[in-house]
């Protein structure tokens, strides 16, 4: 009856495609991790089945649906004249709908870890049928397609397939101060001992395949459920990452969920994530001298705006408005509030230069650079002020004098800038 | 012959019934279909029926304010029809749900939700 037909390695998928278009009648075996069998009907597939899912009478009898015997003596008297669930239905054990739900389920279930996007060694055995009989029959075509969607929707639940066939066992501590499962949830972070893969859990809980993948992938992006250390480093240095050793326990976590990426969870997560935050503001600090242009404008819109001024700070990075303002600053005396409030936010560092030095002397002191584009802006504006100058307050450094009456213009005109920036 | 096709069958003798299918809200995929799908699109459908199970199955608390309590159906009115979902109840792993289109002037919601409860009942249970 095994005739096999093929044995090199091709997509399941178009093996099975090619077999539909022929109308054959038989089992196409895949190999590969899971594999499983696709069983056909004058080209429509009838019975599927896999190692990663439970099969129907696993799902019948654990879920306490049938009890093991009536499930064993159907099989024993049925299973030579292919009429196992035909039989389940005649004694009255099953219902019609029952038995094409149950079989539809595994059908679709199976296929899914079946059809892999692999090519694996394949063969079909010509008129071999599945003991169980049919019981309905699915398009092959649909088949495929769905078993490619239940694969995107997996991905999106978690982008791991690591998952997949890793031991899993409950994170040791979760992630958040309360946590809220579905029952299979609740199931299957009680089963998983480190020991049982995603597949075992399944036909150990008698669930779907299918929906034990998507559970733990659930779970694993919310940090609750953790792959074991042996099979990471495989894994996870081919997927992606930089391979974590598995040498311990409670790295395992972390490396885990580093493969997650979704931030939302665990501790060790958010721990990387927190010391990862603060560096990019540390950075910055040093750079501050380093920006000539940056400096000057600070102190413009500190002056008026203390509280204003940060977001500017944070905003601005020398831009095309802010040259005029630094020129214009230096030579007005900078409230030392001011001056103190921008560099406090990031660096103690440039505070005490700013108020012991006065604008023009900071100017002094800056780069050559710096210089440059302090005087490119200086002469435009720098006319004008004279109008209101003299009159208002000096800086307290003796620098020039200047009027308060244009700066305020100039402010003006530099905040709007700045929030249209914004 | 079939039992989810009869069932469908039955199920389009609803008085006002456009459209019904089974449909497996996992992953939001019709097991079975018959008469029309809203907007001509039954993956559409079957995913948005599958959306709704979720939301009133898993992420309310709608679904167990009291022991033993759980989502039966979910109906959804249209100012031209009413949209039924009954959740099935398998004694075997399954995530299952009826969903029924009826015309709001012809189909009566009540006679509509019991015919449907009938239908889902006599699937699982001889």
């Amino acid at each position: 009856m095994k005739a096999a037909r093929a044995a090199k390695a091709t997509l399941p998928r178009r093996a099975l495609s090619q077999l539909v278009n022929a109308g054959e009648t038989g089992a196409l075996y895949v190999d590969g991790d899971p594999g499983g069998v696709i069983y056909l009907t004058e080209g429509q597939v009838t019975y599927a089945e896999s190692a990663a899912a439970p099969g129907a009478g696993e799902l019948l009898t654990t879920s306490g649906r049938l009890s093991a015997p009536t499930w064993d003596s159907a099989v024993s008297s049925g299973k030579d004249a292919h009429r196992v669930g035909r039989l389940l239905i005649e004694q009255g054990h099953l219902t019609e709908g029952e038995l094409e739900l149950c079989v539809l389920g595994v059908i679709y279930d199976a296929a899914y870890f079946v059809l892999q996007p692999a090519a694996v060694p394949v063969r079909f055995a010509a008129g071999e049928q599945h003991w169980f009989g049919p019981v309905c029959r699915v398009d092959a075509d649909v088949l495929s397609k769905e078993t490619t969607r239940r694969r995107r929707l997996l991905d999106e639940v978690f982008d791991s397939s690591t998952l997949d066939t890793a031991p899993v066992r409950p994170a040791p501590r979760p992630p958040v101060e309360r946590v809220v499962l579905s029952a299979l949830q609740y199931e299957l972070l009680l089963a998983a001992d480190g020991e049982r893969t995603p597949a075992t859990l399944a036909r150990l809980l008698g669930r779907a395949g299918f929906v034990t993948l998507q559970q733990v992938r659930t779970l694993a992006a919310a940090g609750l459920i953790i792959a074991e250390p042996e099979h990471r480093p495989v894994e996870v240095s081919g997927d992606t990452e930089a391979p974590d050793t598995s040498a311990s326990g409670g790295r395992v976590a972390g490396g885990v969920l580093r493969a997650a990426v979704p931030a939302r969870v665990s501790a060790p997560a958010r721990a990387t994530a927190t010391a990862v935050v603060d560096p990019p503001a540390r950075p910055t600090i040093p750079e501050f001298p380093a920006k000539p242009v940056g400096l000057p404008v600070r102190p413009t819109a500190g002056p008026k705006k203390p509280s204003g001024v940060s977001d500017t700070e944070v905003t601005s990075s020398g831009t095309e408005s802010i040259p005029p303002d630094s020129a214009d600053l230096p030579v007005r005396a900078p409230a030392t509030d001011d001056t103190i409030a921008i560099p406090v936010v990031r660096n103690d560092e440039p505070k005490p230069a700013r108020k012991s030095t006065g604008g023009r002397r900071r100017a002094g002191n800056r780069t050559a650079a710096a210089i440059a584009t302090e005087n490119l802006p200086r002469r435009s504006p720098g006319e004008q002020m004279p109008d209101g100058a003299g009159d208002v307050e000096t800086a307290p450094d003796g620098g020039p004098l200047r009027g308060d009456a244009p700066d305020e213009a100039l402010l003006t005109r530099i905040r709007s800038a700045l929030k249209a920036l914004r | 012959m079939s039992g989810i096709d009869d069932c469908l069958r039955q199920a389009m003798t609803i008085p006002g019934a456009i459209g019904a299918s089974l449909v497996d809200y996992t992953t939001g995929f019709a097991l079975g279909s018959a008469g029309a799908a809203p907007g001509d699109d039954p993956d559409g459908t079957a995913t948005g029926t599958a959306d709704i199970v979720h939301a009133a199955v898993s992420r309310s608390p709608f679904a167990s304010t009291r022991p033993g309590d759980g989502v039966e159906d979910v109906i959804i009115t249209t100012a031209g029809g009413y949209h039924l979902i009954r959740l099935l109840r398998t004694g075997f792993d399954s995530r299952l749900a009826l969903y029924l289109w009826l015309d709001k002037d012809i189909g009566n919601l009540a006679v509509g939700r019991r015919r449907l409860q009938m239908l889902a009942e006599g699937l699982v249970a001889a």
